[in-house]
């Protein structure tokens, strides 16, 4: 993925109301195409970062997308309605990955420059062990009940710590070094092997 | 000003009963016309000798005599193929089968009406086309364009068969809406707070389960399951099993006669329904001859029965909550949607798992009408504060090389959305590059659905591996399936053939629908003018008789007035052929004769006075 362009149109073609988002003019809901490549914060109008405000998010989500969905354009013509699909899809896409901690991290890294988790699958060394030692400890306690309660609440720990980790890491990548975002893909890769486990583990 | 918005209508196309509804400014309202309180029964019969057709209580009447060619539950039809009908066509007195297609791998279901076949859209467009007269009788204009709802958990066939169906019934379906969605904005219209919402809906044939969030206007669906093979229908099956079973022992025959079968399944229907108010119900069945078969069922042995059905519900909730990351606990409101929940051990059932007692203080079967209906008048531009942020139900993808269901889009991701994947040629020169599309979420794509084949077309012929073409899989606001190509190097479109596994081509479904427009034009013009006639012939008789008697309490003028009006009125009905103009002549003449009917009313009331005295 390349780094994304952002170029929005100043004024409504349409209206010549000052445009606020790259996509809509929130005065007359004339639609623009987005452009190839979308910043996802930028189509959300929020600050490029990892720690969002999640309520502002939805809110921009849902603000955004009240003049964008296809259902206020029945009365448009074909093309509008196509364009209203297209953009509500992009737009679902973008609030669908920065919603969540591990998509939104990833798409950072990948914004700058970083490896994508198919291309780089490796994981922290240290991680591995823990895996395999809460594994052997999983069997060991086969149906104890308390035991497996502690397990999986230890997990969960590790889980969280590694959250943090990402989002010191991923929170500004302007001045990150090509080791710095290999190291955050790692991280980024090993939530997956704790929820794999914590998928395995009884009760939620 | 105020705007002219266009009619656009709201229908619930179901299994048992379909609706059709329209909101105003002031809010949905069911259409009533055609009797039956606005609801019709999804039943479908062909008079063969006389070569008519009837839709509604007419056709259902007709069921026991006719029972090859009343056709019924055809929802349960819809999208399939007959492979996938095994076990239903079973417990079907009508005759399904394959439609032939000279394609290989397309397996679509029709019904056999004596010796012509019927796809299940067809059968559905007449269910349409009987709600569209319904909605032009009320408003005295056509209607093209409507919003109908489907189970949430219908996969892209059975989906594009109801859009289908609309367009071969002359209905442009601007909108599907899941029906649990509809059901919510219904519910939650007026109720101004933020809630989690869950939306348990049982249909005849169906059951769907979305957990919702509501807030300032926007209904937002977390996730959603179901089955759309589960409904109050195998309710009476489970007792119509019992009764052949019972029916079996005790006098060693089999029910198989066309008629008794459909006699059973209405029996069976009126007992369940008298088991949701009473302990216990009889069973009765003449066999024929001597014989006749005769049980009492408890209500603890009817819901004994069932609940291997209602627990399959609830693993549905389970799951649904699951992919909303919810507990029960999180749900602050469960409501009851569909005939089926009626039955009180669904209620309790449901109740037990949520841990509260469910909503039930909505009319069950209406409220899917409503919430179309105000859907749709999002749709025709009447207002904007209402949002429907909907999910697609199952994960969609492509068959990988070694037969695995390579996924592009998750299950319960919102929609419209899209994914893209580029695909190249295996052989030098290769032209065309077939591609089987998936909806489910097991591993193999043996194990999933085939929502048909999309072959790439017309590639320019290049050694293996260089052509790149970017597909792009769009799933819109309605769960259909959109796909186009473009070859990455000349930034071309690529031409795309759909060949859908259980559905119609587009040219099929344009054929039929002129094949029905030719029709239908003729039949709803001339239908329309017999009605608007009939109401001209009452509606003037009824003045004339008000006239005779009241003559005296009338000015002289006003009387001239209204004989005049009422003779340019039959005239105008007796010569002319333009319904709109004699709907027009007919409206007017109806707000003349206001005073008239007063006169009249008052008139009678003081009648009514002086006899009691």
């Amino acid at each position: 993925m390349s780094a994304p362009r952002q170029t929005i149109p100043s004024k409504c073609l349409s209206c010549s109301a000052p445009l606020e988002s790259p996509i809509v003019c929130t005065g007359c809901h004339t639609l623009y195409p987005v452009p190839e490549k979308a910043d996802y914060f930028a189509l959300l109008r929020l600050p490029r970062r990892y720690r969002i405000d999640e309520q502002e998010l939805t809110r921009a989500f849902l603000s955004l997308t009240r003049n964008i969905h296809p259902d206020y354009f029945g009365a448009g013509s074909e093309e509008m309605r196509l364009l209203a699909v297209r953009l509500s899809a992009e737009v679902n896409d973008a609030y669908r990955i920065l919603k969540d901690p591990v998509l939104r991290a990833g798409y950072l890294l990948e914004c700058a420059g970083g490896a994508s988790a198919a291309s780089d699958r490796s994981v922290p060394p240290r991680v591995l062990g823990e895996v395999m030692e809460i594994r052997e400890a999983i069997e060991e306690a086969g149906a104890d009940a308390g035991e497996l309660r502690r397990i999986r609440d230890r997990v969960a720990g590790l889980r969280a710590e590694v959250l943090d980790e990402i989002a010191d890491a991923a929170d500004d990548l302007s001045g990150a070094g090509p080791e710095d975002k290999i190291r955050l893909r790692s991280l980024i890769n090993s939530v997956k092997y704790y929820d794999n486990l914590l998928s395995e583990l009884p009760g939620a | 000003m105020a705007e002219e918005h266009e009619i656009i209508i709201g229908i619930d196309l179901g299994t048992t009963n379909s609706l059709v509804a329209f909101a105003d400014e002031r809010g949905p309202t069911l259409i009533e016309s055609g009797g039956d309180g606005g609801i019709l029964p999804s039943v479908i019969g062909f008079d063969v000798e006389g070569g008519g057709v009837s839709v509604g209580s007419a056709a259902r009447a007709h069921a026991v005599e006719r029972p090859l060619t009343t056709v019924y539950s055809v929802k349960r039809l819809m999208g399939k193929g007959l492979a996938d009908l095994a076990e239903e066509v079973e417990h079907l007195p009508y005759r399904v089968t394959r439609r032939p297609s000279a394609e290989e791998g397309r397996d679509l279901a029709a019904v056999d009406i004596a010796g012509r076949l019927f796809t299940p859209p067809e059968l559905s467009a007449l269910i349409l086309g009987e709600l569209k007269q319904r909605a032009e009788a009320h408003f005295g204009r056509a209607i093209h364009k409507a919003v109908i709802t489907v189970p949430a958990y219908f996969d892209d066939a059975q989906r594009q068969a109801t859009r289908d169906a609309g367009r071969i019934a002359g209905l442009e379906v601007v909108r599907i809406v899941n029906e649990p969605t509809a059901a919510a904005l219904a519910y939650g219209l007026d109720r101004r707070e933020d809630a989690t919402v869950a939306v348990y809906d049982l249909g005849g044939g169906t059951f769907d389960i979305s957990i919702l969030r509501l807030q300032q206007g926007t209904f937002e669906v977390l996730a959603t399951h179901g089955d759309t093979h589960l409904g109050g229908d195998d309710f009476d099956r489970k007792i119509m099993d019992l009764a052949a079973r019972e029916v079996a022992e005790q006098f060693g025959v089999t029910i198989q006669a066309p008629a008794t079968r459909q006699a059973l399944r209405l029996f069976a229907e009126a007992v369940k329904i008298g088991l949701s108010s009473e302990p216990r119900k009889t069973l009765q069945i003449d066999l024929g001859g001597e014989l006749r078969y005769e049980r009492l069922l408890q209500a603890a042995e009817f819901e004994r029965m069932i609940d291997p059905l209602v627990e399959r519900t609830l693993d549905s909730c389970r799951r649904a909550l699951r992919g909303a990351g919810l507990g029960p606990a999180a749900v602050d409101h469960v409501v009851m949607v569909g005939g089926s929940t009626r039955v009180p051990h669904v209620r309790r059932r449901v109740g037990e798992l949520f841990g509260r007692p469910p909503y039930t203080a909505l009319n069950p079967e209406q409220v899917v009408a409503l919430g179309a209906a105000v859907q749709a008048s999002v749709l025709a531009g009447a207002r904007r504060d209402v949002l429907l942020l909907d999910v697609t139900p199952l994960s969609l993808g492509i068959e990988t090389l070694g037969g695995a269901m390579g996924k592009l889009i998750r299950n319960n991701v919102r929609v419209p959305c899209q994914a893209t994947e580029t695909f190249t040629t295996f052989q030098d020169g290769q032209t065309a590059v077939r591609i089987n599309v998936l909806q489910g979420e097991r591993e193999l794509a043996a194990d999933c659905r085939s929502l048909g084949v999309f072959e790439l077309r017309d590639l320019p012929p290049m050694p293996a591996g260089m052509p790149k073409i970017d597909v792009t899989f769009l799933i819109d606001q309605n769960g259909i399936l959109n796909v186009t190509a473009k070859e990455q190097r000349s930034g071309q479109e690529a031409s795309i053939q759909v060949i859908p596994a259980h559905g119609l081509t587009r040219d099929e479904v344009r054929r039929l629908e002129e094949e029905s427009v030719a029709f239908a034009r003729q039949d709803l013009e001339a239908h329309r003018l017999i009605d608007l006639r009939t109401q001209v012939a009452f509606d003037t008789n009824k003045t004339e008789q008000i006239l005779q008697k009241h003559s005296a309490s009338l000015p002289p003028e006003q009387k001239a007035a209204v004989e005049r009006a009422m003779a340019e009125l039959r005239a105008l009905a007796a010569a002319s052929t333009d319904a709109d103009a004699i709907h027009r002549r007919l409206q007017a003449f109806g707000r003349m004769t206001i005073p008239l009917a007063e006169i009249a009313m008052t008139a009678t009331l003081r009648e009514t006075l002086d006899e009691a005295q």
